[in-house]
């Protein structure tokens, strides 16, 4: 292998450039990867193998992968990490509906500005001078006013760029100091969401004793028949894309268990069994059913088994995910009454320090943050580079906004989506670490215990550094395989 | 009727710009409602914090500066280590990424691509794997809390490389050629021209650097030992568990700590979201 | 741009400069010691006299000064924080947690001969102690202070209420009828209940509880949890009645809504003081803190609820030397401290709990300190309950005490939380220590051959009891079986 004198050359300089980020990047990122996948394989704990005592290390095999996957807490977390995630969905949309929203030209002639300033201004002084005289019963009042009156002359003064700024800034400055404010947010006797809540609860409990039992009753099984009604729609769509050879056999199984996991689990969850099981018969029937009629017709597959699987999955998985918020719903429902009648009247969650309130204040906190995140920008981006002339094709043809988003709008967008998705999926992977230490310390009874939390307690607070490092890849195998579905299946979707 | 036609126009416009206005205001209100609270509490007199009525009867200042004086707490000096540990790593984040970009985009060296591709590939890792051999690491070379053990694994980063790369690639390569002719060494070609052409890149890195670091926790809460070495995510946690009922003056440290980057926010946000568009990730 | 570079890095070098200089710790012309121990203002006066002390006994530099300068570390004074640390070789010299705990790990040095040659050897502290500063007759700590746990009473609060301070010693029935009494009169109905009998049930009370029917979290040879018993279930569905239905402890979410100034003993003193709470269960290092405020309320002591057998825990927070520290002499000097008159004057002066030596507790000054009237009559009732009621925690040498202490109280959130019935809980905790205990043992062959033998002998025990025969007291290894087996005649003595 003789190199020309140039090439060598070239080859000096350009390692020359390179030398202080690859001498900083072999030591803190390439060798702590391949240290910590031996780490894996070994019994390595902190409290054995350090300067003053060395018990013999040795190779453990998988050892610590199979006690991993034996020990009941992993399973916990695990489900715990995946019910947060499932508010990834609602992020998305979110983040989607205010960059359609921001997407909007809002600046305008210069009358209009007048018009909007000269109300605002007004509504400012007002709230001003009243807060001067001291006016403290309606003091919430006119704060409330006097911020919609800024944010509101903010956005006609500098358009979407001051609104973009807002709804930015939740997800930039989200950390410790964020945490440490909405645990004080949460507090449920003392904290403003609370304190906001309860007068609102006492007068809708008093509706609620009003109301007949039959009817909340009633609200209750319609969800769970909206519930059904999910279920069939997406059966139906399933078994047309297998009909037209769209979907593949392994996509149409994978994709029926994610739809029937809500019904499954509410066979558990449910407070009234008979709902469950009922729900459950149901969900099952149609199931067969369906096999059953497209065995009669001798139906097949007619393509790979794996064809359709990036689509059966997102459309399923969203599916499912709006099944348990049905199901959530009907249990709420079901259990009005109940609240309603406690003497006490109807009393706010308690959320972080109630077992079941926990996870779900930790979602509707993520959404606070996921609304104006860096999706947000992604999608104005993406939104600025739809091409205009599909709109007015789209208009000419006579399509309604909603026709005209979901024909042009969101196939265009999905690339952008799909890149989100992935992103979205990789960060709730490894997520909840800083809110679980700064806000919960994984509890209450270890409800709010991710896959990261419990790599730290295991490895930095009892020291079984072998141990941890065996989570903390199994963690990452779990992105990985996230991850080359995504590229193999997802790819396929976004280019249809 | 030409003049009547334009106002009925100008009103139906009005009416439906208004309608998006006053949603988007709804939507800024719920998100910036959190720290309204915040901000109003900080002020309040610590009898007053659990109380309905959001907006304090006695003002307090006085609170900013009782959190510094706090007794068990050292929240100037955190405020200084934050600062300086995030200026370091941005420092040394942003100037080791741009040679190694230069060198990833402007010269052309056997095995180039293949080395960049590695970079790539480990952007995709859990940063929590590399956490306990690192950690490992800084025990054998005894830098376990000092301020060199935070700076020095979060100063090399394949993004910024990979950030500062896409930045220099639309840069004209005609200007390397120009460059030649004129007898300019390598260095020069960086030092002298690349680097000012890609100011919005490395302003874009500077602020993503700084706000990563400034924000970082679970680094520093696994190093360091000593109070006076704290930064402000950890003094925060320590304060919020060791004093945490004095919810006034937590919440005068928390909006100190998140004040700083607001006000980066506002003032460079024109070079972050163009930074977040071209695909790039906060991280 | 270069300029900018150029400037950048000549500002980061300064700013890095001035940093380093403004390090607290910069430079002493002494030797610095660091003691890691909990962020308490009595350590300051603590740290004078013995400077004091160093310079009475002849530990000088050649001018006269302190041969050394002790410094405190107060944030890492958490035990698992300090094992991670010392592996690590970057901890402070002496530390004041857990002493067993930490020998296990091989963490501390041994102190045998510096505490004979320098008179700080275990005579001269409770005996009742042993256990915690010795392992196999090698010892590694002396007592900075002793602690017991007993309800102290704010006797202003009661009489606020037209109530007369309860009796020294209650069963549970008691307990429970004064609790529900106090409440009912504290907290106007229909109101958010802002005042509550004590702070919330706790994993000391619940055991203590368990104690009283006779069940010790281990055997009595301390190789297995014996938890999975409904004497702790019952423990556990007393907590759950007294805090969810008689409302006489607070729940969770009742805690986390005081509004309050914190500072040293947590916010608990706070909620005392302002009679938020009638009493709490602490130890006698309370008083420092509550000395502090303005009008210290009178006060009482009435020992924790029992049902059948009087107990409480007693502990002591012991310092060691950390065995890779550089400065063991110096730090030698520092425990001869703990064991000299100055310093046990000083703890009984400060009341940071009880001092090391009991002979300490009898004098005119321990029991009426006569600045302090309003705490006259508890000084001696919690002396004598370190001597009577008090009994050491049990550790087994299988599994990590913080281990144990984080299954229970996770299993505790549980039934707090209606997740788990008691019963549940109870076995869930049995079985995850006994888990725990065997992981120990696969990771550390080494202890195998002792927890066999150890196995047999709970064996024996057992066949001794089952046959109705006295069990010797030998074999007993669990410090609380000692005193109960002797308390129920169940004991051979020798």
């Amino acid at each position: 292998m003789s190199w020309s004198r140039a090439k060598k050359r070239s080859l000096a300089l350009g390692l020359a450039f390179l030398a202080p980020n690859i001498l900083g990047f072999l030591s803190f990122t390439l060798f702590p990867l391949v240290f910590s996948l031996i780490l894996a394989f070994t019994n390595w704990d902190l409290r054995l193998h350090n300067i003053f005592r060395q018990e013999t290390l040795r190779f453990a095999g998988f050892e610590n992968f199979s006690r991993l996957l034996t020990e009941r807490d992993f399973w916990k977390y695990l489900g715990n990490t995946a019910f947060l995630m499932m508010g990834i969905p609602f992020g998305i949309a979110g983040s989607l509906i205010t960059a359609i929203l921001l997407s909007r030209d809002l600046r305008g002639g210069s009358r209009r500005i007048w018009v909007y300033l000269v109300a605002v201004v007004l509504l400012v002084l007002g709230t001003g001078a009243l807060l001067l005289a001291g006016a403290g019963a309606t003091g919430m009042t006119i704060l409330i006013a006097g911020l919609v009156g800024l944010i509101l002359m903010g956005g006609t003064l500098g358009g979407s760029t001051v609104y973009r700024t807002l709804f930015y800034l939740p997800h930039f400055t989200a950390g410790v100091a964020t945490f440490i404010l909405w645990k004080k947010l949460y507090n449920p006797h003392t904290g403003p969401i609370n304190n906001a809540l309860r007068p609102l609860l006492q007068s809708f409990g008093s509706v609620i004793q009003a109301t007949p039992p039959g009817v909340l009753r009633g609200i209750a099984w319609a969800c769970l028949v909206g519930m059904a009604m999910l279920v069939l729609t997406a059966l139906r769509r399933l078994s047309r894309a297998w009909r037209d050879g769209e979907a593949g056999r392994l996509s149409v199984v994978l994709g029926g268990a994610l739809l029937l996991a809500p019904a499954a689990l509410a066979t558990r969850w449910a407070p009234w069994s008979e709902g469950g099981l009922a729900l459950a018969g149901a969900a099952g029937a149609m199931t067969v059913l369906a096999l059953a009629a497209a065995i009669v017709r001798k139906r097949e597959f007619r393509c790979r088994h794996d064809e359709g699987l990036g689509f059966a999955l997102m459309f399923c998985g969203v599916l499912m995910i709006a099944q348990f918020a049905l199901l959530g719903l009907s249990r709420v429902a079901a259990a009005l009454p109940a609240m309603a009648a406690n003497p006490d009247g109807m009393t706010p969650p308690e959320w972080i320090t109630s077992y079941y309130w926990a996870k779900p204040a930790i979602m509707i906190m993520g959404f606070w943050g996921a609304i104006g995140s860096n999706n947000m920008l992604l999608y104005l981006a993406g939104l600025s580079n739809v091409p205009q002339d599909l709109y007015e094709a789209a208009s000419i043809d006579g399509a309604s906004p909603m026709q005209r988003f979901w024909n042009v709008t969101w196939p265009q967008l999905a690339p952008v989506t799909f890149f989100i998705v992935v992103m979205s999926v990789i960060g709730g992977l490894q997520g909840g670490f800083e809110m679980a230490r700064t806000m919960t310390q994984g509890g209450p009874a270890g409800a709010t215990t991710t896959l990261s939390y419990f790599v730290y307690t295991q490895g930095f607070e009892t020291g079984r550094l072998g141990y941890a490092s065996g989570i903390a890849w199994t963690l990452f195998l779990l992105v990985f395989l996230v991850t080359l579905f995504n590229w193999k299946f997802g790819n396929k979707y976004v280019n249809d | 009727m030409r003049h009547q036609h334009s106002a009925g126009v100008f009103v139906h416009r009005l009416a439906g710009a208004g309608v998006f206005h006053v949603v988007l205001t709804l939507l800024g209100l719920a998100l910036v409602l959190p720290f309204v609270w915040m901000l109003l509490t900080s002020f309040k007199p610590l009898e007053e914090v659990n109380l309905e009525n959001w907006i304090p009867t006695r003002w307090l200042p006085g609170n900013y500066a009782e959190v510094f004086e706090t007794k068990g707490l050292q929240f100037g000096r955190w405020y200084w280590n934050s600062i300086f540990i995030a200026s370091c790593v941005t420092f040394l984040q942003v100037f080791t990424s741009s040679l190694a970009a230069f060198s990833f985009s402007r010269l052309n060296w056997p095995g180039r691509n293949k080395v960049f591709l590695l970079y790539l590939a480990t952007m995709m890792l859990p940063g929590l794997v590399m956490m306990i051999p690192n950690y490992q690491v800084m025990i054998e070379l005894g830098l376990v809390d000092s301020y060199v053990g935070l700076v020095l694994p979060a100063s090399f980063s394949a993004f910024g490389t990979f950030l500062l790369r896409q930045f220099m690639l639309t840069i004209p390569s005609s200007l390397d050629e120009a460059a030649e002719i004129d007898g300019a060494g390598k260095w020069r070609l960086y030092w002298d021209i690349i680097l000012p052409l890609c100011r919005p890149g490395l302003i874009t890195l500077t602020i993503f650097t700084f706000i990563g670091s400034y924000q970082s926790f679970f680094w520093p809460l696994v190093m360091l030992k000593s109070l006076h070495r704290y930064t402000l995510p950890i003094g925060l946690l320590f304060f919020d568990s060791s004093q945490g009922q004095q919810t006034n003056l937590l919440m005068a440290a928390v909006t100190m700590s998140v004040a700083p980057m607001i006000v980066v926010f506002v003032v460079l946000q024109k070079y972050l979201v163009k930074g977040i568009q071209l695909g790039a990730v906060k991280g | 741009m270069k300029y900018v570079f150029v400037f950048c890095a000549l500002a980061l070098v300064a700013a890095g400069t001035l940093t380093k200089l403004t390090e607290p710790d910069a430079r002493s012309p002494v030797p610095v010691v660091y003691w890691a121990t909990d962020p308490n203002p009595a350590r300051i006066e603590q740290i004078r006299l013995f400077h004091e002390w160093l310079v009475k006994n002849g530990y000088t530099t050649p001018e006269g000064k302190p041969a050394i300068e002790l410094r405190l570390d107060t944030v890492n004074f958490d035990s698992s924080k300090l094992i991670v640390q010392g592996v690590s070789g970057v901890a402070a010299d002496i530390w004041d947690r857990g002493v067993p705990d930490l020998e296990n790990y091989s963490l501390l040095a041994d102190i045998t001969e510096d505490a004979r040659r320098l008179g700080f050897d275990t005579s001269h502290t409770y005996p009742a102690l042993a256990d915690l500063l010795s392992v196999d007759g090698k010892q590694y700590g002396f007592p900075c202070n002793v602690y017991v746990v007993n309800f102290w009473g704010n006797a202003d609060t009661f009489a606020k209420y037209k109530m007369k301070p309860p009796p020294r010693s209650w069963d549970i029935e008691t307990f429970e009828r004064i609790g529900k009494e106090f409440v009912g009169k504290a907290n106007p109905p229909g109101k958010r209940r802002t005042v509550f009998f004590t702070s919330a049930a706790n994993a000391t009370l619940l055991r203590v509880l368990a104690r009283s029917e006779g069940l010790d979290q281990f055997n009595e040879t301390l190789t297995k949890c014996t938890l999975d018993d409904e004497r702790f279930a019952r423990s556990l569905a007393m907590g759950y009645k007294w805090t969810y239905e008689d409302h006489i402890l607070p729940s969770a979410a009742d805690e986390s809504s005081f509004a309050t100034q914190a500072g040293y003993g947590g916010t608990h003193l706070s909620l005392f003081q302002q009679g938020n709470y009638g009493m709490i269960a602490i130890g006698r290092y309370m008083l420092i803190r509550l000395r502090d405020f303005a009008s210290p309320p009178r006060l009482f002591l009435s020992h924790l609820p029992y049902v059948e057998f009087e107990n409480t825990f007693v502990g002591t927070r012991a310092a060691g030397i950390y065995a890779g520290s550089s400065r063991k002499k110096e730090s030698a000097w520092f425990l001869a401290f703990l064991a000299s008159k100055e310093y046990n004057d000083n703890i009984v002066a400060d009341a940071d709990s009880l001092p090391p030596d009991p002979a300490a507790t009898t004098t005119e000054a321990f029991r009426h300190p006569p600045e302090h009237p309003n705490e006259w009559g508890t000084h001696e009732a919690a002396a004598r309950a370190a001597q009577t009621i008090a009994i050491v925690e049990s550790r087994s040498p299988f599994i990590e005490p913080s281990s144990v202490g984080r299954i229970v109280n996770v299993r505790i959130q549980e039934v707090m939380t209606g997740r788990a019935t008691p019963a549940q809980a109870a076995k869930d905790t049995a079985e995850r220590i006994n888990e725990e205990i065997q992981r120990t043992l696969a990771e550390s062959p080494s202890l195998r051959a002792r927890y066999e033998e150890l196995a047999a002998l709970q064996e024996k025990i057992d066949q001794y009891r089952r046959e109705g025969k006295k069990v010797p007291l030998d074999w007993i290894k669990n410090p609380f079986y000692r005193r109960y087996y002797v308390h129920k005649g169940w004991a051979q003595e020798n």
